[in-house]
């Protein structure tokens, strides 16, 4: 078996999340799609890099999505509660 | 080369460029009228020692290796193109250097009387000495590009103090009038030199410096630019410069303005120095010169004309000034025409004995206005011998030496020179030339019959000039007497080593006819300035009269036929089309509009919504992938 | 080969499963498929070797980040009502845009056909994890310990800041 299979997975994988975040526009969708992609990157470098230093580093990839999952949606629920909305269409507090 | 370096040389440039700084910089606050005066003149006396002493050192090597050089550093490297800022002291140099300071110092001194109590003092001071030193780079430069540099700053110290007085507009247009005009010729001068350094790199001589111009300039002998010989047009380019700058015709007009300026700046910059710079390049690029006989020619003629003619307009002017300034055009003419005849030498030494005596009759008189209280006019004056008997002695000793009188400076120098022109211009030119000896006895004769002698026109409060004023105009007045004698075997020779002295079998008759027409033009000044004969004469050439009085309409025909279109295309295409249109309304007005715009379409894409921007963003990233693989 | 054949199936499977989301409306049942590709995930890392973290996988993004989720799916009763909200352009655009990142990166991976895997089964390296995480990346290992430190206070800031404003 060679490598590429593997980064055709994980490629697919990233390009479907990417997909998903891109077209729900749904906040807590989008987050969703969002730990998906970085999972998709991290099967990649789990399969491709170089190995113990690879899933090392793999292992703090998980702790930043843990990081970012939860001041994520910290952030939605306080959203969710200022604006009574998570279509991240009708939030534009950012309107130039 | 290393044999004649001479690191003394930057000691002679340094002292002025001081002394304008510190007047300039501190001058009025710090050093006051006194301390200022004493200050430059100073630094001027400094300067001329040091100029001395490098001459003695000079005389002493050997005659043919008179040439001190002080490189002070590469100004200037590009390619193979490299010009150093260095300085060199050869017999041309040396003479042009020992006027220029002795001269300035002389002027200096008497500034130091004239200019009391003047506003400007300082400021005055400042100029005329940042004025030495651009002079002295000029003189001393050593390659075509240093002089330029000093070229430039002559001029602009020309304009600084015509226009000292700037308050009052005519006098500040007048400096404007010579900055302008002068800008014309210098445009002939930079296209000339860059025309050489050109075509000298291509013929595979890029060196710059004059010995080693002297020695590759015959490469261009053959070689042809827009169908003339390339020395022949590179000549005629550096000569043009040379018109603006010497005031030679068509591009005189600007010299008699320039006597707006106070009278010691005349004396110095507008009849001793600068206006010489023309006829120092030519002397100093002879060899350019020697190669193209047409330019030579040309050079010849023009002087004459500008000789002959200016010595006209000289016969009926009334202000004082006016007179000198267009006898230093005349003069100027016979330098250009002993140049054209390719007699460098004589035309330097006509250069060093006008520089003594135009200045000295500058000096006087700047005297007389001083002693007036501001008048110019000479039929104003009179009887003016009694108030001033000094100023009157001194004035008539440069009047002898001017006229021609045997024994006196302007004889051998103008003598030399209309012997030389003879051989080599014919008898035509010479003709001229010796009627414009008449005609200068004669206008200098009338300026002293009508100022000093006759009767008084009611001023009895003339007074005479101060110590600090007589005394370098008489020193002058001794140069002005003696110079000619003492010089003339001497500095040709000291100037040209190899050439020989030709006995011309004619000399004797030619100089008697000249002497003549000189003595000839005093006799008829003192006749025709009788009032009765005047206003005969006035009368029964009524239309001669208004067409010299004035001056040939030269400055309306160039009102009308340069100055004019200039400044329609000027108001009506460069300001309304350019500047009001490109400029302002397309670039400035266009540049906010501009902005504007774009800021009015960005705002859209700024909407604040999270969704579209990680569309943007997703895009640019696809669009980069795609680009890069 | 049977390794294989699972890396195949459990790549396919957490594909279908993050392609089924696309369409799912429930968010409750959408966080459903995202738990089921993330377990194909954790698979495949125990297909590749990586027991250790196909473990973390599990109980990490499987556990605590799902658990997360669903609490703030269920807190958040607007994640209920939400409607596919992009209009069409932007849908298709965002579609294009996936796709083409997609065929690039698989035109920029073709060179890797040519890298061979090693095959087999092998022991569990975590002393090799490790050795890496408290020798070579200790500083950034470090860094992560502050990392995680600021976004605890900073969910914390928020949940405050939630209560103090009504």
């Amino acid at each position: 078996m060679n490598a590429y299979p593997l980064a055709a997975i994980s490629f697919l994988l990233f390009a479907l999340a990417a997909a998903g975040f891109l077209t729900c526009g749904s906040l807590v969708r989008m987050l969703m799609f969002l730990e998906l992609m970085l999972n998709a990157a991290n099967i990649a470098m789990v399969a491709l890099g170089p190995q113990p230093a690879s899933q090392a580093y793999a292992l703090m990839l998980f702790a930043v999505a843990a990081a970012e999952a939860g001041v994520g949606l910290a952030l939605i629920i306080a959203l969710a509660s200022t604006f009574r909305t998570l279509e991240a269409e009708n939030i534009k507090e950012l309107k130039g | 080369m290393d044999a004649n370096f001479y690191p003394l040389l930057k000691w002679i440039l340094l002292p002025p460029l001081a002394g304008f700084l510190v007047n300039g910089l501190a001058g009025k606050k710090l050093l006051g009228e006194k301390a200022g005066g004493l200050l430059g003149s100073a630094a001027i006396l400094v300067s001329f020692v040091f100029a001395a002493r490098a001459f003695s050192d000079l005389l002493s090597l050997p005659v043919d290796h008179r040439l001190l050089r002080d490189t002070l550093y590469t100004w200037i490297s590009a390619g193979n193109f490299a010009a150093d800022a260095a300085f060199r002291f050869d017999p041309l140099s040396a003479v042009m250097a020992l006027i220029v300071t002795g001269v300035s110092l002389l002027i200096h001194i008497y500034s130091t009387g004239y200019m009391k109590g003047d506003a400007g003092y300082n400021r005055y001071f400042a100029y005329l000495n940042l004025f030495v030193f651009f002079m002295l780079v000029l003189v001393l430069a050593d390659n075509p590009l240093v002089m330029f540099v000093g070229w430039e700053g002559v001029g602009l110290c020309s304009y600084l103090l015509i226009g000292f007085w700037y308050e009052d507009p005519e006098k500040a247009s007048a400096g404007k009038k010579a900055f302008i005009t002068n800008r014309v010729g210098d445009a002939g001068f930079l296209v000339g030199l860059m025309l050489l350094f050109s075509l000298l790199a291509a013929a595979g001589a890029p060196a710059l410096d004059f010995a080693a111009l002297e020695q590759n300039a015959p490469l261009l002998a053959h070689t042809a630019v827009l169908g003339m010989a390339a020395p022949t047009l590179i000549a005629l380019l550096l000569f043009f410069g040379a018109t603006g700058k010497s005031a030679q015709f068509p591009l005189y007009v600007w010299l008699p303005d320039a006597m707006a300026g106070p009278t010691p700046v005349s004396a110095l910059i507008h009849a001793a120095t600068m206006v010489t710079a023309g006829v120092y390049m030519l002397a100093r690029l002879h060899f350019l010169y020697e190669l193209a006989p047409g330019a030579l020619e040309v050079v010849m003629l023009t002087g004459c004309f500008t000789a002959f003619f200016a010595a006209v307009i000289g016969l009926l002017q009334k202000d004082i000034k006016k007179v000198l300034a267009y006898s230093t055009v005349s003069q100027l003419g016979y330098m250009f025409m002993a140049a054209g005849a390719g007699a460098f030498s004589a035309s330097v030494f006509h250069l060093a004995t006008h520089a003594f005596f135009k200045a000295l009759l500058f000096l006087g008189a700047g005297s007389v206005i001083h002693g007036m209280s501001g008048e110019q006019d000479m039929f104003r004056m009179g009887g003016l011998r009694r108030q001033m008997p000094y100023t009157f002695l001194l004035m008539a000793a440069g009047w002898l030496a001017i006229a021609g009188v045997p024994g006196l400076s302007g004889f051998y120098s103008k003598d030399l020179i209309l012997e030389k022109v003879f051989e080599s211009g014919g008898p035509w030119v010479w003709g001229f030339g010796v009627l414009t000896a008449a005609l200068t006895a004669f206008y200098t004769t009338r300026l002293l019959v009508l100022t000093f002698l006759r009767q008084p026109h009611g001023h009895e409060h003339a007074h005479e000039a101060p110590l600090s004023m007589t005394l370098p105009m008489a020193v002058l007045a001794v140069l002005a007497l003696a110079g000619g004698f003492l010089l003339k075997d001497r500095l040709p020779v000291f100037l040209e080593p190899a050439a020989r002295a030709a006995e011309n079998p004619l000399g004797a008759r030619l100089m008697l006819i000249s002497v003549t027409a000189g003595l000839a033009g005093i006799a008829a000044a003192f006749l025709l300035t009788l009032p009765g004969a005047a206003a005969f004469l006035k009368n029964a050439l009524a239309p001669a009269h208004a067409l010299i009085y004035n001056k040939f309409y030269v400055d309306e025909i160039y009102g009308l036929l340069l100055i004019k279109p200039l400044k329609a295309a000027a108001g009506r295409v460069l300001f309304t089309l350019v500047d009001a249109g490109l400029i302002d309304g397309v670039m400035v007005n266009g540049a906010a509009r501009a902005c504007y715009g774009a800021g009015r379409g960005l705002r859209r894409l700024q909407n604040g919504r999270l969704d579209r921007y990680a569309l943007v963003f997703a895009l640019g990233v696809a669009a980069m992938l795609y680009w890069i693989i | 080969m049977i390794l294989t054949a699972a890396i195949y199936i459990l790549g396919a499977g957490a594909a279908l499963a993050t392609l089924l989301m696309l369409f799912q409306r429930n968010p409750v049942k959408a966080a459903m498929l995202m738990l089921a590709a993330l377990l194909c995930t954790a698979g495949i890392y125990l297909a590749l070797s990586a027991q250790l973290l196909a473990a973390l996988q599990v109980i990490v993004y499987a556990g605590a980040i799902m658990t997360l989720f669903i609490v703030a799916v269920t807190v958040t009763p607007q994640a209920w009502r939400d409607r596919p909200a992009p209009g069409r352009i932007s849908r298709v655009l965002g579609l294009a845009a996936a796709a083409v990142i997609l065929i690039e990166l698989m035109k920029v991976s073709a060179g890797l056909k040519l890298v061979a895997l090693g095959a087999g089964f092998t022991e569990t390296g975590t002393l090799g994890i490790a050795k890496q995480l408290f020798g070579r990346f200790f500083f950034q290992f470090e860094l992560l310990g502050l990392v995680i430190l600021a976004s605890i206070v900073a969910a914390a800031a928020l949940a405050l800041k939630r209560r103090t404003n009504p």
